[in-house]
């Protein structure tokens, strides 16, 4: 299995007047060809903003990346020149965010913003060949009539049907890799299915690498053939799909977990995380997740970094408690 | 839990909509909800679950009279509110509260935690000396779960989860009976998600409070409720008690519903069936002839399309309105 995307201690920071926020502090990881990598986390746990910054879309200033590489291929994206990132972005990587409403422009027909990326990539596509590309596109991810309904604008779609054509419009130039952000989470649970069941399909038959970053763990279950775990800018544990559900060993996924309300369990008590996150400007020396920790130790607020726990050669935590064979959480 | 809180007997809200500038003629009927017929009883939630635009909202702020219905009866605790207004339905009105989905938008960013949670206390008229109001503030705010120090800040200065917080504190000031609770989890983190609802749980046992709790996410309306309503277009398709819904749910958009909701657990998920409906929901504005639910049924049937199917009774305090319950009609064919 080879990797397609091998991201080293990426660091972003933005320095504001109130303060230097870490959104993104050290985080590694690896997307292999064909697969499904989740970042899992909570809001301002630095998901979106480590996605962003491998695509070159940090507002800068403020933010800055202090730190890290991304190969993709064999090229470093956080050391790409502006042009030839361009010439990646939106066609070899592709991404869909959370509101297709506002990330459709509502002015222009769906043909156009279709067919945009398309020839700002190729000079040589003709705008005939381009439109005959978009409605197969259409028509690809399972839109009804797309011959007639590409002249249309977004807000004569639905939002499950708008969430479809987000999709045909990153996936249209065939990229390798998919970064869908929050891809469902504007959608109702029957049209959610329907999405979901569609990235599948379509992975399947491009041999897609997809980076899903939700904070949803079910659909991360269904989705993901690994994941990591994100906490106040840090991936605090990774592994795969059956790792991280099964035998979590990090007590903030083991947190998470046990906060989630499921279909499938019996209805006991939550067990909630207490506290709030910790303030992002503000972070505490050492363990970020110690303040809010049930297994919190003393070494654990010390000024060193987090020792990286092997569990398995596919799982890892970043943390100082060792989660004993069999122990109960 | 036979006392009958809050009722709604065939409960209709129609809104009109216009087109035209200068001639505005009425242009459709948005029948947000159509023939809702639901019972709230003494300290027990009442879950209703649907999807966008299937009207739950609506129905929630209809039963407490933010809206005039277009037909149909409303009791709250006992008494006619359908028609009542002005000073007769504010006194009613203190029997029941609202907890909103965005504790950004529902909280004003001018007052302070005091001003806001003495607010309704205020409006009751329930007059207090400044102390004491201070101290009943300041007991409230314990009782959810703040400290009564942030007594005199602003909400800007709390996160969501505190802020929702600040909300429950304001809707059981007064000391309501029910409180309508309208996707009061949905724009948290999943963590501060568990606070609140086990926070709610906590204070509907010491209030002994009635909750109908409006969401969309399936599994948390499962872990609060006792009874669950599902929704679909304006009309509830389906109610139950909460393991009847799951363990044996009768109408095909529930099983359609239900089977749509991913599990945490990769294994069950990996092997898990799902009925996956086609297309989205029709407009309330030109609903389907006959079950609203035929256009996307897996299972329609020609009766479907022209007759609206009734409630069927299937089992103890569990109906469904669907055809295929019908066993007279099912025999036949």
């Amino acid at each position: 299995m080879t990797a397609l995307l091998q991201v080293d201690e990426l660091k972003t920071y933005f320095f504001t007047r109130d303060g230097l926020f870490k959104s993104v502090d050290g985080i590694s990881l690896t997307v292999k060809k064909g697969k499904t990598l989740a970042l899992v986390g909570e809001s301002g746990s630095g998901k979106s903003v480590s996605m962003l910054s491998l695509l070159g879309l940090i507002p800068q200033p403020p933010g800055r990346i202090v730190g890290g590489k991304a190969f993709f291929h064999d090229r470093d994206l956080l050391h790409l020149p502006d042009r030839e990132l361009q010439a990646l972005r939106g066609e070899k990587i592709a991404m869909i965010f959370q509101d297709p409403m506002t990330s459709l422009n509502p002015y222009l027909r769906v043909s156009i913003q279709l067919t945009e990326g398309l020839r700002a990539h190729h000079n040589e596509i003709s705008k005939k060949e381009a439109r005959r590309r978009a409605i197969e596109a259409l028509e690809h991810v399972g839109i009804p009539d797309a011959k007639q309904r590409i002249d249309r604008y977004p807000h004569e779609f639905s939002g499950g049907m708008r969430q479809r054509v987000m999709i045909a419009m990153a996936l249209i130039s065939r990229p390798e890799l998919l970064i869908a952000d929050e891809p469902t989470t504007a959608l109702d649970v029957t049209i959610q299915a329907q999405i979901l069941n569609l990235l599948k399909n379509l992975q399947k038959e491009m041999n897609l690498s997809i980076i899903l970053i939700t904070h949803d763990l079910g659909v991360v279950a269904g989705m993901a053939d690994e994941i990591c775990v994100m906490y106040a800018g840090k991936i605090v544990e990774r592994g795969t799909a059956d790792d991280i559900f099964y035998t979590p060993s990090h007590p903030y996924t083991i947190g998470l977990l046990g906060s989630m309300p499921r279909l499938d369990s019996g209805k006991g008590d939550l067990k909630a995380i207490p506290g709030l996150p910790p303030d992002p400007s503000r972070l505490p020396k050492g363990c970020p997740f110690a303040d809010r920790c049930p297994k919190v130790m003393r070494q654990c607020r010390d000024d060193h970094p987090l020792p990286l726990r092997k569990y398995s050669s596919t799982q890892e935590a970043l943390c100082y408690w060792e989660k004993k064979e069999g122990e109960k959480t | 839990m036979t006392e009958l809180m809050l009722a709604a007997r065939d409960l209709k809200m129609y809104f009109p909509t216009y087109k035209g500038v200068l001639f505005r003629k009425q242009d459709s009927l948005i029948q947000a909800v159509n023939g809702v017929t639901l019972d709230l009883f003494k300290g027990e939630t009442l879950g209703l679950v649907g999807e966008s635009g299937c009207g739950k909202t609506t129905l929630g702020r209809t039963l407490i009279r933010l809206y005039s219905p277009t037909d149909g009866h409303i009791e709250l605790c006992g008494q006619d509110i359908t028609r009542l207004d002005g000073a007769a339905l504010r006194k009613h009105r203190s029997n029941i509260q609202m907890i909103f989905q965005d504790p950004y938008a529902s909280l004003d960013p001018r007052m302070t935690v005091f001003d806001i949670i003495a607010e309704p206390i205020r409006a009751c008229e329930k007059v207090l000396a400044r102390k004491e109001l201070e101290k009943t503030v300041a007991d409230l705010m314990e009782t959810v779960g703040l400290s009564s120090r942030y007594i005199r800040k602003y909400p800007h200065e709390f996160s969501g989860g505190q802020r929702q917080r600040i909300a429950i504190a304001r809707a059981v000031a007064i000391r309501p009976k029910v409180i309508l609770c309208d996707e009061p989890v949905s724009a948290l983190d999943v963590s501060i998600q568990a606070q609140i609802l086990n926070l709610l749980k906590d204070l509907q046992k010491e209030f002994h409070l009635s909750y109908l709790f409006i969401a969309h996410d399936i599994s948390v309306v499962r872990y609060i409720s006792d009874r669950i309503a599902v929704m679909y277009l304006g009309k509830i398709v389906e109610l139950a008690n909460t393991e009847d819904l799951f363990g044996s749910p009768q109408h095909p958009y529930t099983k359609a519903l239900l089977s749509a909701v991913p599990l945490a657990d990769p294994r069950k998920e990996r092997v898990r069936e799902q009925i996956l409906l086609h297309g989205d929901l029709p407009s309330p504005a030109h609903p389907p002839s006959g079950c609203p639910f035929h256009t996307r049924c897996p299972w329609k049937m020609d009766v479907c399309t022209r007759v609206v199917p009734p409630n069927f009774k299937a089992g103890e305090g569990h109906h469904a309105a669907c055809h295929l319950l019908d066993e007279k009609l099912m025999t036949k064919q």
